[in-house]
């Protein structure tokens, strides 16, 4: 179930009545798993299966380990390893065999190896990340060993951030679950306000700047290069407004039923460094993978050199995490070097530098131009494709393809007024101002965005990670 | 895409810049003020939009659709800029007529006969009673209130086999534009009922749980407006009913059997009776009360389809609107026999059939002293 589609609005509805009649936090509880189960269910009922395993082993590990005591590091790390088999299975197995024939090819030996036909179940990074977090926390005694079963499969499962985040830290949620949630109208008002602005994100803006991008990125060879950079900046606005859009509503829809998620975005594209960009693009993921990964393998410990070499590890892990395939690396390999140089930067010659209006705007346009190029391989269809698109952006380029009509207002305008304006601090500002207005002014939006968005439902594009 | 593009910016903006409004302080609401204002304020939302944009199956990106709105208003125009029509020919149909019509050709014979009309051609493949009850409206309204001067007006209305059969066929599918579009609140009700009530002989055509949940669904998409922009024509095209097919589609022959059948349903008078569905009756070929037409005729495009055929005659008899079922009708049958005059074995005409039809249709007319 995508939250755009025309059925979400009836489940959500019908979820809050019934969840906010029943007395006990246990009931509740056990009615919202049951709407999760059933909102992943609508998509593929078979994956059901898989998402409850996951909830199994992350619920038998720490019970396992408080048994076992003196096998604790097999039990854990056999838990961790079965997880991302699970992930490696799905995820990532045509993708290593499909790399290691085209490595055998290179070097002259005939294979005739097979790949499968797998689908990749909605969700499943979120998920098993979600399940890492909390094996991992109760190890660190962050979370109680004997989380009962419903708490740890609410917490994996709940059903608006399941299938695109943002992923949540146990320690975050499931203390949440300890309280009896309590009908608190502000809290209502904001979890709408955050919903609609998300769904004008999604459905107003990046649904209608998808099929100019599609058209650009189906085969960039045929455009003019000022069609292919004005496509590369609309896939720019459109990954952000698509992820913040979803995120945003994931948020709005866990207040509605008095829970809270953590921020997933802070207005990425006004940073002014890339050290800055991913301290506010996919902020759960960021700290996930500085938590769970960056001090695993290292972190600050061993000087600045191994520092360097730990942060492009994570880096390159997190880019093979959005998908099976190469253009990911390069992108998380492209962040990662991007990273390490402004560390440097940072550290030994950016301290020297004054920070007046010139030197932050020149800041800001290498950040974002940056971002902006590392979005072509994540977009694009192959690695041809990328070079084509990035020979667009040559200064003395005469590609003088196709011509079409560029959509640039809806390219620019509302990514220049969403970072000028900040909506979501607004909502809360507002929220605290007078809760009721801000929900009915909420819904009128919500009545007029109903007009912009397609007639055909888009998925989310964070839903293939 | 641009004009969309940038609608779309601007109202992105707008609905962002919303969020700056000063609001005055206030406390926590109540339960029952959570539920009751903001569903106020949704609906006033929509209300906007539907002043906005009145009749937005106007407005529709199938420009077929939106096509034959723009051309009721170019028609109605064209008369009002001319004092030389004595007639407005309205035709309301399906694809048969769509083919087989040529509304210029009906025009310029009429014309050539001292018959001076205006051709309303309202054809749309695919088209159901609600969907042309939705264009037909428009239609009859324009007539009422836009002409200069008063005209005879005469209104051909093709028999649909299909549709009367099956009432929510178009229905059970995924929303499409059409659907949307013509799915108002009358349409929806009227469709749930008819849907519902309806006595279907056919297991296979029976309304089902997906034709209603089809109704609701493009009824919920037409009242909130889901997807209006998406759906806007920005280009005002007009289409005059009529799609002349020069290619067969397949080779499938006409067989001389298929032929000696329709002439047989032409010619005998004890057709073979088949029952008009209750609700067909009341809602289309009864006599209208609506004082806009000064002639009301059935008829239906020549073909060799005979379960269409047979169906047209039923309604003949057990009517009292006069049908345009002469000899005129056979012998256009008879000529028709060429396989090079067919689109698909006898059912839709090509354009060189439609020739042929057009000239029966308009012969018919002078012989039944519909025209002045």
């Amino acid at each position: 179930m995508i939250f755009t589609q025309a059925i979400f609005p009836i489940f959500l509805a019908i979820c809050l009545v019934i969840y906010w009649t029943l007395k006990s936090n246990r009931l509740r509880q056990a009615f919202l798993l049951a709407a999760s189960f059933f909102f992943y269910g609508y998509w593929d009922w078979r994956f059901l299966s898989l998402l409850i395993f996951v909830i199994l082993i992350s619920w038998g590990t720490p019970r396992l380990c408080d048994k076992y005591p003196d096998r604790k590091v097999k039990v854990l790390t056999s838990s961790i390893i079965l997880l991302l088999a699970q992930l490696a299975v799905f995820k990532y197995f045509n993708f290593f065999i499909e790399s290691f024939e085209s490595l055998l090819i290179a070097f002259g030996i005939d294979t005739s190896t097979t790949t499968l036909s797998i689908v990749l179940p909605v969700g499943i990074s979120f998920f098993t990340f979600q399940a890492i977090s909390f094996i991992v926390d109760t190890n660190r005694k962050h979370i109680a060993n004997d989380t009962n079963l419903l708490a740890v499969s609410l917490y994996i499962a709940f059903f608006p951030q399941l299938v695109a985040g943002p992923i949540v830290r146990a320690v975050d949620f499931i203390p949440q679950l300890d309280r009896s949630r309590i009908f608190q109208a502000d809290i209502i008002t904001k979890g709408i306000g955050l919903f609609v602005l998300g769904f004008v994100y999604k459905a107003v803006i990046s649904d209608n700047i998808a099929p100019f991008v599609d058209l650009v990125f189906s085969s960039p060879e045929k455009f003019d290069s000022s069609v292919v950079i004005a496509g590369t900046i609309g896939f720019y606005a459109q990954i952000y407004f698509d992820f913040a859009g979803y995120s945003t509503m994931a948020i709005g829809i866990a207040y509605l039923f008095g829970y809270s998620l953590c921020d997933n975005f802070n207005y990425p594209y006004a940073s002014f460094s890339i050290v800055d960009f991913w301290r506010r693009w996919h902020m759960s993921l960021s700290s996930w993978l500085k938590d769970y990964l960056y001090i695993a393998v290292g972190g600050n410990r061993g000087g600045e050199l191994m520092r360097y070499r730990n942060l492009f590890i994570t880096m390159i892990l997190g880019g093979l995490w959005h998908g099976a395939s190469w253009a990911f690396v390069l992108w998380g390999t492209l962040h990662g070097i991007a990273l390490t140089i402004n560390h440097f930067w940072s550290a030994h010659i950016g301290k020297k530098m004054p920070d007046f209006w010139l030197t932050l705007s020149a800041y800001w346009f290498v950040t974002q131009f940056f971002v902006l190029l590392c979005w072509i391989p994540f977009r694009s269809e192959n690695f041809i494709d990328v070079w084509v698109i990035l020979t667009a952006f040559f200064p003395f380029n005469k590609n003088t393809g196709e011509l079409t009509i560029i959509p640039w207002a809806l390219l620019i305008a509302p990514l220049l007024i969403d970072t000028l304006i900040k909506p979501s601090r607004r909502i809360e500002a507002l929220n605290k101002q007078n809760p009721l207005m801000l929900a009915c002014i909420s819904s009128v939006i919500f009545a007029i965005a109903l007009v912009f968005m397609r007639t055909e439902v888009q998925a989310f594009i964070y839903f293939q990670f | 895409m641009a004009d969309k593009a940038t609608i779309i910016a601007i109202a992105a903006s707008c609905l962002f810049a919303l969020y700056l409004l000063p609001l005055p302080k206030s406390s926590s609401p109540r339960l029952v003020g959570l539920l009751i204002y903001p569903t106020a304020f949704f609906a006033f939302g929509l209300i906007l939009v539907k002043l906005a944009v009145p009749d937005q199956q106007k407005v529709s990106i199938e420009t077929r659709v939106s096509g034959l709105y723009n051309n009721v208003n170019l028609q109605v125009k064209r008369f009002n800029n001319s004092t030389q029509f004595k007639n407005i020919i309205v035709i309301s149909g399906g694809s048969l007529c769509n083919r087989g019509l040529d509304p210029e050709q009906l025009e310029n014979e009429l014309q050539e006969k001292q018959y001076k009309s205006l051709v309303i051609q309202i054809c749309l493949p695919g088209a159901n009673h609600f969907e042309r009850t939705n264009i037909l409206d428009y239609a009859e309204n324009s007539l009422t209130t836009k002409l200069s001067r008063k005209v005879n007006i005469v209104f051909l209305r093709e028999a649909s086999r299909y549709y009367d059969s099956v009432p929510l066929a178009q229905l059970k599918n995924h929303p499409d534009q059409r659907t949307i579009a013509y799915m108002d609140l009358y349409n929806s009700a009227n469709a749930i009922i008819t849907g519902l009530t309806v006595d279907i002989d056919n297991e296979k055509y029976k309304t089902t749980a997906s034709h209603i949940i089809g109704v609701i669904r493009s009824s919920t998409m037409n009242l909130s407006h889901i997807g209006l922009v998406d759906r806007y024509n920005f280009n005002g095209e007009i289409y005059n009913g009529y799609t002349p097919l020069s290619e067969p589609i397949e080779h499938i022959p006409v067989s001389k059997d298929q032929v000696q059948h329709a002439l047989e349903l032409t010619s005998n008078t004890q057709h073979e009776i088949k029952a008009i569905p209750d609700w067909v009756h009341k809602y289309t070929y009864q006599p209208t009360n609506k004082p806009v037409y000064d002639v009301v005729l059935n008829f239906i495009t020549p073909t060799l389809h005979n379960a269409a055929l047979t169906y047209f005659f039923a309604i003949c008899d057990s009517t009292d609107i006069p049908c345009l079922n002469d000899d005129t009708l056979a012998a256009t049958i008879k000529r028709l026999e060429d396989n090079g005059y067919w689109y698909d074995g006898g059912e839709h005409l090509l354009q060189k059939g439609a020739k042929l039809s057009t000239s029966w249709l308009a012969a018919s007319l002078i012989s039944q002293n519909a025209l002045k």
